[in-house]
């Protein structure tokens, strides 16, 4: 163990010296470059010895805590370390300091304070044995050297981090001036790029390349290289330059390794010093198509037109106490100190809330009334927002007597009045407000003759008349409206129809013939029907053109079988909830023919046997069937009905051969009605043949056709 | 059992955390430190950016969106090429198709026939953009339109396009557009709520529509695009019934929420807080949405404005003109599906039935707006989810054909709140096939449209299994040629 002391006794011996000797010679000293990469471990190492003299102290204070022999080899052996570490730590940061770019007044502090720390440590190896027989010296010393290292270390910290770093949280920052249309170009979008990529080598305390960018003298003063733009000149401009270099080479700016501008930024400073690099010119004066302009726009995430206001925020609580939950009033967007009001809810309308924004007099900008039950005394209270800019007074009880009053809103800009009781002279005095861009006057007594003599008069103002009815275009009418929501009537209910718009004639025919203006029947009271009916109706009323027609079909259902048996399945695919379909009285959709209403026959007779508990005096049965010709549904071939009391003594009652459609139609919900003989029936069987081959002017002429079913009916 | 709740602590939603934490300081430390950036004004942390107020000043206060589901064809509406019809009949380039990924529909087929629209095109206003004969009324507003030729999308498929639209993502569970717009802005009308779906269904091959476009997705269920009734009442079920009165419904309310509170305790579970919330809501529209129905202080002629169907509930007119009288009663978004454009064959006999169902009222809502003077904080939206195929789908005839979907280019306009008017933005090939100048993705156009609502897109965030999510997620640029 001894030998160790003693080697490092020697090494600390050889240490200082040199350090000494470095530091007397520094001027005409040069460092090889091999050596560099140990300069640049001084941050590394630096930690070392502090914490070294750290358990150093530990141990002196816990002196009680050792046998006294171990104590003593301790305190030297965290002596000698302390010391040879100082010392070593000591010559890399000299070697680290020749590298430059530093603030040349710290480093002088932190150099000559490293160099005492490396010398006092030293010194109190030899002073180590004398010392530790007197405790109070001992402990007097030792915290004279944390001193030191805390002094040396400060310095040391604000090379690298900045002065202040420690406390920078508590420092009220300035605040970086808002992008807006009136900052300067410079500092709301140049500086902040500089400040983030650039500015951790190029400040004040350390000046890589000579090159300091804390402000705008010394940024035009340049560094090493001269200037560091030239402006209007983005070929000859060394941070351009710099900038565009590959990022390998060791010229290129910011360094590897360290936060590389986008392609945003990039483009931003080679716009800003092609359009002249002037650093006081405000962003509202350059050219409107300016790159760097939008590009600043863009960094900036704001959207260019972004007004500063010079009154003072209003408080939070100022803004609570004026809100109700019938007038909201908000900022114009986070942080911004203009308020806007809207006022919702007419019956909930409170002329209080409106007398209470007076609080937030100077702050509101942007007022809305529209709809409310304002009164022509109630626009002197709006009179005194003296920022006021946009208000909306559309549809209020307003009748223009007072307008006047608003002459005092000199911001004022755009003015809704629309669906008031204003004229043309009250109009004309709101004409003058000296910022004014925008009047809204439809719907106001105002014609077109009096707009247009106020837009002659008053070019800069933008009258807005809104739509005014052509009384030559003549538009078609929507058609009748059905009331009915089920298409199957029960007895004794009637098929409804209505219109939305008054003097409306509805023309309808019930058999199946499409109905035009000159069709006799008019809808005037609802229709009672008794069967199976096809209702087509349109609209007509003076002024218009007639409404396309409807076209619903309604099933009447006097009796409801109690049982429906299938004695033939329908196609798998169609199968539907199977034999109680026919008898739900629910009709299913003409567009969705796989609905599970409907139950589909190709190929194949439907055979079904209805029963009813009682004898039921029928005199029609109504086959309900879908027709979409294009999806190859169509009426049926033949429908045969038989009846009886038992299913053993059917016969057969009628024998239908529905018509066959003779060109494409729409979709539709369609009936056959079955007539048979009168007479008390506990059961009935019905028979329906699909259509064997589609007609020949289909298009898949010869194919089977199918047949689709959703409720048999009985009258 | 074990209450799933208390037992996977995830399920506490991050905001629903803090405001427990916030009993103790000690708590606060803790929350600060799981969350470092909490207490700090960093501009990485992007969730402490105020939610409920515009991010920067917006150009738009509000959002209609008109959208047009099924996909109309851009060929026949707004992107006119003469060529296709010139070309009739020949196939399609393989150098125009290129990669394209094609529908089960046509991937098959042998021939793409090109085909030009049926319907004439004119040009129209100073912007001398053209408009289809089949949208005479929107033609003649075109002047305050911002056509936007090259939207593009990655899906060739109705539901994941729609999802896609809707909520940034083709996948489902992530919030709509509206659902965004009301997590980071808020109600402006604290009586309506910041979002709402109107449905209507038009006479064409029609698509399905579905809760998951309007969909919350991992944000607070209140956030959920409320649906209106295309019936008489919009919102069912907001009368009174009979006896009981207001006090007593405000009584039976508070008991009702302290009962809620009282589970929210047992089972921890954030839902019941949004329900709670949901019944407030409830409780204040009826104060609010009388007015909506309220056509007195209209005037008559509003109904020639719109056409006479805007008083049939149900229709796309009613639609548009509740959506008008919805944002002018401050809801953040409003949500139109108009369904029936999918025209796969059959086109020249479907499209101007839904052409004429679209074009007077749509056409309509931007006047009206103008002349209210609020077009300029209104941002109205018109469009699908996709375009269709230059090509036709099936039997090839002049006269009648279909077009199948297609993602690579397609037609939507703007207007209103801080969009250029009077512009046609971007260019098609020849073809009306590909982008040949100045796309906008699905995900640029979302981010550009939260932008003009006055919200970075980069900036509105919310924190889901483990990672915060955007309505752009990882993607979106600002189409800075469309925004005034």
């Amino acid at each position: 163990m001894n030998r160790f002391f003693k080697a490092c006794s020697y090494l600390l011996l050889v240490g200082n010296i040199l350090l000494l000797f470095l530091l007397f010679f520094e001027e005409r000293v040069r460092i090889p470059v091999w050596i560099s990469p140990f300069g640049r471990l001084h941050p590394a190492l630096l930690h070392l010895p502090i914490g070294f003299s750290v358990i150093l102290v530990i141990v002196l204070l816990f002196k009680k805590e050792f046998e006294p022999k171990s104590y003593t080899f301790f305190v030297k052996l965290l002596l000698i370390i302390t010391a040879l570490t100082s010392c070593i730590t000591a010559l890399m940061g000299f070697f680290l300091s020749k590298e430059g770019g530093y603030d040349a007044r710290l480093l002088q502090w932190h150099k000559w304070t490293g160099v005492g720390v490396s010398l006092f440590t030293y010194a109190l190896t030899w002073f180590n044995e004398e010392l530790s027989q007197k405790a109070r010296a001992m402990q007097v010393s030792s915290v004279g050297g944390m001193i030191l290292f805390i002094v040396a270390g400060h310095f040391g910290a604000a090379i690298t981090h900045g002065e202040n770093y420690v406390f920078e949280a508590f420092e009220t920052k300035e605040k970086t001036p808002v992008f807006s249309q009136d900052s300067s170009m410079y500092q709301a979008a140049i500086v902040p790029i500089l400040e983030k990529k650039c500015m951790s080598c190029h400040n004040d305390q350390k000046v890589k390349g000579e090159l300091n960018m804390s402000s705008v003298a010394k940024i035009l003063k340049g560094g090493k290289h001269g200037a560091l733009w030239k402006a209007g000149d983005t070929l000859n401009s060394i941070l351009l330059k710099r900038v565009y270099l590959p990022i390998e080479q060791k010229e290129h700016m910011p360094p590897k390794g360290k936060e590389q501008l986008t392609f945003d930024e990039i483009a931003l400073l080679t716009a800003w010093i092609k359009e002249g690099a002037d650093v006081k010119k405000a962003v509202k004066n350059y050219v409107p198509l300016s790159k760097a302009k939008a590009l600043a726009f863009k960094i900036s995430g704001s959207s260019g037109t972004e007004k500063v206001y010079s009154f003072s925020e209003a408080s939070e609580s100022t803004i609570a106490e004026v809100n109700t939950p019938f007038c909201v009033v908000a900022p114009l967007a986070n942080g911004s100190p203009a308020l806007e009001a809207e006022f919702f809810v007419s019956r909930k309308f409170d002329r209080k809330s409106l007398e209470n924004l007076s609080k937030i007099q100077q702050q509101l900008v942007e007022l809305s009334l529209a709809k409310m039950p304002v009164k022509d005394a109630d626009i002197a209270l709006i009179a005194k927002f003296p920022n006021l800019e946009k208000l909306n007074l559309s549809q209020t009880d307003i009748t223009g007597a007072t307008l006047d009053q608003l002459a005092q809103c000199k911001h004022l800009s755009s003015v809704a009045l629309s669906g008031t009781k204003v004229s043309k002279a009250q109009v004309q005095k709101l004409m003058a407000l000296p910022a004014l861009a925008e009047v809204f006057v439809w719907n106001t007594p105002l014609d077109s003759l009096a707009i247009q003599e106020l837009a002659k008069k008053y070019p800069k103002v933008v009258i807005d008349a809104g739509y005014r009815e052509n009384p030559n275009e003549i538009l078609k009418l929507n058609p009748p409206i059905l009331v009915n929501e089920d298409f199957i009537l029960k007895k004794n209910a009637p098929i409804e129809l209505k219109h939305t718009l008054k003097n409306v004639q509805i023309h309808y025919t019930l058999d199946g013939k499409d109905p035009d203006s000159t069709t006799e029947a008019i809808y005037t009271k609802p229709l009672m029907v008794d069967k199976y009916t096809r209702i087509k109706a349109m609209a007509t009323k003076d002024g218009w053109r007639a409404s396309g027609k409807v076209d619903y079909t309604f099933f009447q259902s006097s009796f409801s079988a109690d049982t429906a048996i299938l004695l033939t399945e329908p196609k798998p695919q169609y199968r539907g909830k199977g034999a109680k379909n026919l008898i739900d009285l629910k009709k299913g959709p003409n567009d969705n023919h796989g609905d599970a209403a409907w139950l589909g026959y190709q190929e194949k007779d439907f055979v079904s046997l209805i029963e009813f508990n009682n004898p039921t005096p029928i005199t029609t049965v109504t086959i309900a069937y879908l027709q979409r010709i294009g999806s190859h549904i169509m009426p049926p071939a033949s429908v045969e009905v038989w009846g009886g009391n038992s299913e053993a003594d059917l016969k057969k009652l009628q024998r239908v051969i529905p018509e066959q459609p003779s060109k494409m139609e729409d979709k539709a919900n369609l009936g056959i009605n079955v007539p048979i003989k009168s007479g008390n029936y506990k059961v009935l069987k019905v028979i329906v043949k699909p259509l064997p081959k589609l007609p020949k002017w289909h298009s898949d002429k010869g194919k089977p056709g199918w047949f689709f079913v959703d409720e048999i009916l009985f009258n | 059992m074990e209450n799933e709740f208390f037992k996977n602590r995830l399920n506490i939603t991050r905001r629903h955390f803090l405001s427990k934490s916030a009993v103790g300081l000690g708590s606060m430390a803790l929350g600060s430190l799981l969350m470092p950036n909490l207490f700090t004004g960093e501009e990485e942390n992007l969730a402490q950016l105020p939610l409920g107020l515009p991010h920067f000043a917006p150009k738009a206060k509000r959002i209609i969106y008109l959208f047009q589901n099924g996909a109309p064809s851009q060929l026949e509406t707004f992107d006119y090429k003469p060529l296709l019809n010139k070309m009739a009949g020949e196939d399609l380039p393989e150098s125009i198709r290129g990669t394209q990924r094609l529908t089960g529909m046509t991937a098959n087929q042998t021939k793409f026939p090109l085909i030009g629209s049926y319907f004439g095109f004119k040009q129209y206003g100073q912007s001398g953009a053209w408009v289809s004969d089949m949208l005479p009324n929107m033609a003649k507003i075109v002047d305050e339109l911002c056509i936007i030729k090259t939207m593009n999308t990655e899906a060739i498929n109705h539901d994941p396009a729609l999802t896609f639209i809707q909520t940034g993502a083709q996948v489902g569970n992530r919030p709509s557009m509206g659902a965004w717009m009301s997590y980071g802005l808020g109600s402006e009308n604290k009586n309506l709520p910041a979002f709402c779906v109107l449905l209507s269904r038009g006479r064409g091959n029609g698509q399905g529509v579905y809760s998951k476009l309007w969909t919350n997705g991992f944000l607070d269920s209140t956030h959920q695009g409320v649906v209106f009734s295309s019936g008489e009442d919009p919102i069912l079920y907001l009368k009174d019934s009979d006896g009981i009165d207001k006090d007593s419904r405000r009584r039976m309310l508070d008991k009702l929420a302290e009962l809620n509170h009282l589970g929210f305790e047992t089972s921890g579970d954030p839902e019941v807080q949004a329900k709670v919330q949901q019944y407030e809501m409830a409780y204040r529209m009826q104060t609010a949405v009388p007015e909506l129905t309220d056509l007195s202080k209209e005037p008559d002629h509003i109904v020639k404005m719109y056409g006479p169907e805007c008083l049939v509930p149900g229709t796309y007119a009613a639609n548009v003109l509740l959506a008008r009288k919805l944002s002018e009663s401050g809801v953040r978004f409003v949500q139109l599906y108009h369904q029936g454009w999918d025209q796969h064959g059959n086109l020249p006999n479907e499209m101007p039935l839904q052409a004429e169902d679209v074009d007077r009222s749509s056409a309509a809502l931007i006047m009206d707006l103008k002349q209210r003077g609020l077009l300029d904080e209104t941002l109205v939206i018109w469009g699908g989810e996709f375009g269709r195929t230059n090509y036709c789908q099936g039997t090839f005839t002049k006269d009648n054909y279909g077009r199948d979907h297609h993602p690579r280019a397609y037609t939507i306009w703007m207007a209103g709140g801080g969009v250029k008017p009077g512009i046609v933005y971007g260019e098609t090939d020849e073809f009306g096939y590909n982008v040949i100048k100045d796309p906008v993705h699905i995900n640029d156009f979302h981010a550009t449209v939260m932008h003009l609502m006055g919200l970075n897109h980069e900036q509105l965030t919310y924190k889901h299994l483990g990672r915060r999510y955007r309505l752009t997620d990882v993607a979106g640029k600002l189409v800075p040629g469309i925004i005034a």
